[in-house]
């Protein structure tokens, strides 16, 4: 998953923003090597550059993740990435991990809804030792039978763990399921769990086959090496790698949607009751991309705390939420995804906080934005693009996430004039193409009450 | 480190972890060059640790007031000091909560609080050219927080909903519980977030108590890292800290607290579909010279991700769980080794059996040398890696000072692990792993059969 960065408790960001300051007058700082080509098998290789301590981050990207689950076998692209790890032809289970440890390196993966990621951090001397025993792995993947019904339970119990313990969790699930009513992205990462529990070693066979070669994989590398260095050893160990078609997402469109939506969950575990209100938004390559950067901006003038537009109209003003805050997921390939999340004060029902909440929003879009407020949402944004580089993996991680959306590291460097140029009226303009009621699906996690004190709607 | 807290959903609410600051020397390549200075602030008095780095236009500041964390909360006041950490950004000095955070924002200054058990904590993260005002508003901050009335009452509504938040976590029902069993008569029993009624029941004068008599010059840690120098930020640090006094006017009592260990499991019934354990063992405290034995044979039991005796026999082996792990919790009162796994209802007695075989196994016939080799290797070896930002500099060098670490703790710790034997472990084994059985809690559905 892409993460959300906190910057403060009321905007939860969920678009990774990395900027890049250009500052011609000063070359070292801020500046962002990046190398993008190719191997001779086509597979293709983006290095960026940080010298500031002799470590690698290597990872391997592929375009594919839950949303390319074949029918029926949701969480295939998820328990593929853990079979990763459970053996081949040259390393038994968990030999690779144990090894990559050995070297004091730190690895991991993860699988998104349209990516699947493989990482190891490790110092400069052992990126070759790491090359041979990705290469290994990706071509000569071959878990012992017995492995994969182990591995399966335990991706059961990672859905326990992380979804089926917590209402949160599964309001959510159920809330995205309702926003994508169509598309792919409606299908949980995880899986659902009547089709986890039937996935074989052939669906994952048939999966690897499909989808992990050369055609697919894009090879990111983030540190203390240049491309002299790196080109070689790339060729030896990747070179190699089966070519076959690159994989195209057929993904089913979402059709309009007529009527706006509710998911209601009551909970025994709950005692407080939280609020969220999603609608489909566009992304960086889907839908209306123009308003991209607006809703960015408008991300934080609705959510900043304490400044945000929600905030002081909810919380400090007429006081029906205690803490209001706002996310924009603009990184995906299908649409994006805008949502708001509230927590309402003590004895303010649903329909209270709804109504304040559909007033707001039409409030704002019926006014101009501050400006004062505009220039430091750009202020912030703008900042990131320093931030963002502060550590191994610095912005390699939005980089490759850029490549898997068929961009590249242009759109970074592009980022800071292209939010300078965003104005006030574009951000009303796509606010209003935004919340529009139809399109809206709202959810609630409520305590459990007794039926005939229960709400209807 | 000192979990901020998420108002929306709280996370991870009961690591009270410090990241361990490791050190390698090792690998040649793999060496640390980074040159810790003490910076004292001639007219204030005041000092900081920093290391200077100017690989990018920022820097990272990290502050605790040692003591002022949960243990300064008094009987019936629990959540105090985490209430305060929410409440220092609503407002300082003449800026309302809007106009403080408008300041922050407009210069894209990161500044939070937080607490954990110990300590009180401030995190600051600013671009080198707004550095002055980061320093000027986390001052303010700390020396003229506001509580203006709305904002202690917005703050106040959500602590109420953190706290019911909480409760929706199993995990967070079974660490509470394990700290409380553990430590029936010590503050370490108490959860930092305080309850309905304690929470409730605090008034603003008890809330602006802390910061007025519990935050001093002398009980102030300062680590910084990044861009700047020592005697910039020796300029800054008298421009702004010099209103703190010299010393607090009150500070927490707090004794040494002992673990109360105890051998029946603790079971809680809740209606979930995965049941969640969490144990606990001795450990030693930071200050032992069998510290860095403690951490590799912690390490081998159930510290590496997958690579640990508790991970391969509960998970790897049998797909049992998918999280089965154990790391120090350090923290200045009481060290324990805390654990944790998680599996469905009608498998908790069997892979409770297992921990429990492994833990006895490792006490009763110690570990191999290959192991010890493998720990070392990870622990040293990764370490470099950790240090990557400034970020976990200045987290690293708050860390070494709250533990007396030493200004070369940087380039001595590889030494410190090098200089384990295997009959250091197996002793450490020994002592910590056979003289009490692990004490256990379980929070999950219909009959567990582990009573």
């Amino acid at each position: 998953m892409i993460f959300a960065r906190l910057f403060f408790p009321a905007v939860i960001i969920t678009s990774l923003v990395f900027l890049l300051t250009v500052q011609p007058a000063s070359a070292a700082a801020g500046a962002v090597n990046i190398n993008s080509f190719r191997l001779k098998n086509g597979m293709r290789v983006v290095l960026v550059e940080n010298h500031r301590i002799p470590a690698i981050y290597h990872s391997i990207w592929l375009p594919i993740g839950s949303a390319d689950d074949p029918a029926g076998k949701s969480g295939l692209a998820h328990f593929m990435e853990h079979m990763m790890f459970q053996g081949s032809d040259n390393l038994k289970p968990g030999e690779f991990s144990r090894r990559v440890a050995a070297m004091g390196g730190r690895q991991n993966a993860s699988t998104g809804r349209d990516y699947t990621n493989f990482y190891v951090s490790v110092a400069k001397e052992h990126l070759e030792e790491v090359m041979k025993l990705e290469a290994e792995r990706f071509t000569h993947m071959n878990p012992p039978p017995e492995n994969f019904r182990k591995e399966r339970e335990v991706i059961m119990e990672e859905r326990r763990a992380v979804l089926d313990n917590n209402p949160s969790a599964q309001l959510n699930e159920q809330r995205i399921a309702a926003l994508f009513l169509h598309h792919p992205y409606r299908i949980p990462i995880i899986g659902w769990k009547h089709e986890m529990e039937k996935l074989t070693r052939d669906d994952v066979l048939a999966f690897h086959r499909k989808h992990y070669h050369a055609g697919n994989m894009l090879l990111l590398i983030v540190g203390d090496i240049t491309r002299d260095e790196l080109e070689p050893l790339a060729e030896k160990y990747y070179g190699g790698f089966p070519v076959r078609e690159p994989s195209q997402h057929n993904w089913q469109d979402e059709p309009v949607q007529r009527a706006a939506r509710w998911v209601k969950m009551y909970s025994p575990q709950v005692t407080q009751a939280t609020f969220s209100r999603s609608y489909l938004a566009p992304s960086v390559v889907n839908g209306k991309t123009q308003n991209v950067l607006p809703l960015l901006l408008l991300e934080h003038l609705l959510g900043s705390e304490s400044t945000g537009y929600l905030y002081r109209v909810l919380v400090a003003d007429r006081k029906i939420a205690s803490s209001v805050a706002v996310g924009y997921q603009a990184f995906a390939y299908g649409a994006g995804m805008f949502n708001i999340y509230a927590t309402p004060a003590d004895n303010i029902s649903p329909q209270e906080l709804e109504r304040a909440i559909d007033e707001a929003l039409a409030n704002f879009v019926a006014r101009k934005p501050d400006n004062d407020d505009i220039t430091r949402a750009k202020t912030i944004l703008k900042a990131d693009t320093i931030y963002a580089q502060d550590s191994l993996k610095g912005v390699g991680g939005f980089i490759g996430y850029l490549y898997m959306l068929g961009l590249d590291e242009e759109y970074f460097f592009n980022w800071e004039r292209n939010v300078n140029a965003v104005t006030a009226a574009q951000i009303t303009k796509a606010a209003r193409e935004l919340f529009i009621p139809e399109h809206s699906v709202t959810g609630w996690l409520l305590p459990e009450e007794p039926e005939e004190k229960r709400e209807g709607k | 480190m000192p979990q901020a807290k998420s108002l929306i959903v709280a996370v991870c609410v009961a690591c009270f972890v410090y990241v361990l600051p490791v050190l390698t020397v090792v690998h040649a390549a793999a060496t640390t060059t980074h040159k810790v200075q003490e910076v004292v602030a001639e007219k204030s008095g005041i000092t900081a640790w920093l290391i200077e780095d100017k690989s990018l236009p920022m820097l990272s500041l990290q502050l605790a007031f040692t003591g002022c964390g949960a243990i300064s909360d008094e009987d019936g006041k629990e959540g105090r000091a985490s209430m305060v950490s929410d409440l220092l950004s609503e407002g300082a000095g003449d800026m309302d909560a809007v106009e403080f955070r408008r300041a922050l924002q407009a210069n894209a200054i990161d500044l939070g609080f937080s607490v954990d058990e110990d300590h009180f904590y401030a995190s600051l993260k600013t671009l080198s050219a707004n550095r002055d005002k980061a320093f000027e508003l986390l001052a303010l901050a700390i020396t003229r927080p506001r509580f203006d009335g709305d904002a202690v009452e917005n703050i106040r509504a959500r602590q109420l909903t953190v706290i019911r938040k909480l409760e929706e976590r199993p995990s967070h029902i079974a660490n509470r519980s394990l700290r409380k069993h553990l430590f029936p008569d010590h503050q370490y029993g108490r959860t930092p977030y305080g309850s309905e009624n304690s929470i409730t029941a605090l008034t603003t004068s008890q809330l602006a108590q802390l910061p007025q008599k519990y935050f001093a010059a002398n009980n102030m840690v300062i680590a910084v890292a990044g861009d700047i120098t020592a005697t910039e930020l020796a300029t800054l640090l008298d421009k702004y800290f010099s209103p703190l006094p010299e010393e607090a006017e009150m500070t927490a009592t707090v004794e040494e607290a002992e673990p109360h260990w105890f051998d029946k499991p603790v079971v809680i019934t809740r209606d979930i579909p995965q049941a969640v354990v969490r144990f606990a063992l001795p450990a030693l405290k930071r200050s032992s010279p069998d510290f860095y034995a403690l951490y590799l044979m912690n390490h081998i039991l159930g510290g590496g991700t997958l690579t640990s005796r508790l991970a391969y026999a509960i998970r790897e082996e049998k797909g049992l769980a998918y999280y089965a792990n154990s790391y120090v919790d350090i923290q200045q009162h009481a060290n324990v080794i805390s654990g944790r796994f998680g599996t469905r209802n009608d498998k908790v007695a069997a892979a409770t059996e297992i921990m429990r075989r492994v833990i006895r196994n490792a006490a009763v016939n110690g570990f191999t040398q290959e192991e010890l080799e493998h720990a070392r290797d990870y622990v040293t070896g990764s370490f470099p890696l950790r240090l990557d930002s400034t970020t976990a500099l200045a987290n690293y060098l708050l860390i070494m000072q709250l533990h007396n670490l030493g200004k070369d703790y940087l380039h001595k710790r590889n030494e410190y692990f090098n200089a384990v034997t295997l009959d250091d472990i197996n002793r450490i084994a020994k002592k910590m792993l056979a003289t009490v059985e692990p004490a256990i809690v379980v929070v999950g559905a219909g009959k567990t059969n582990i009573e």
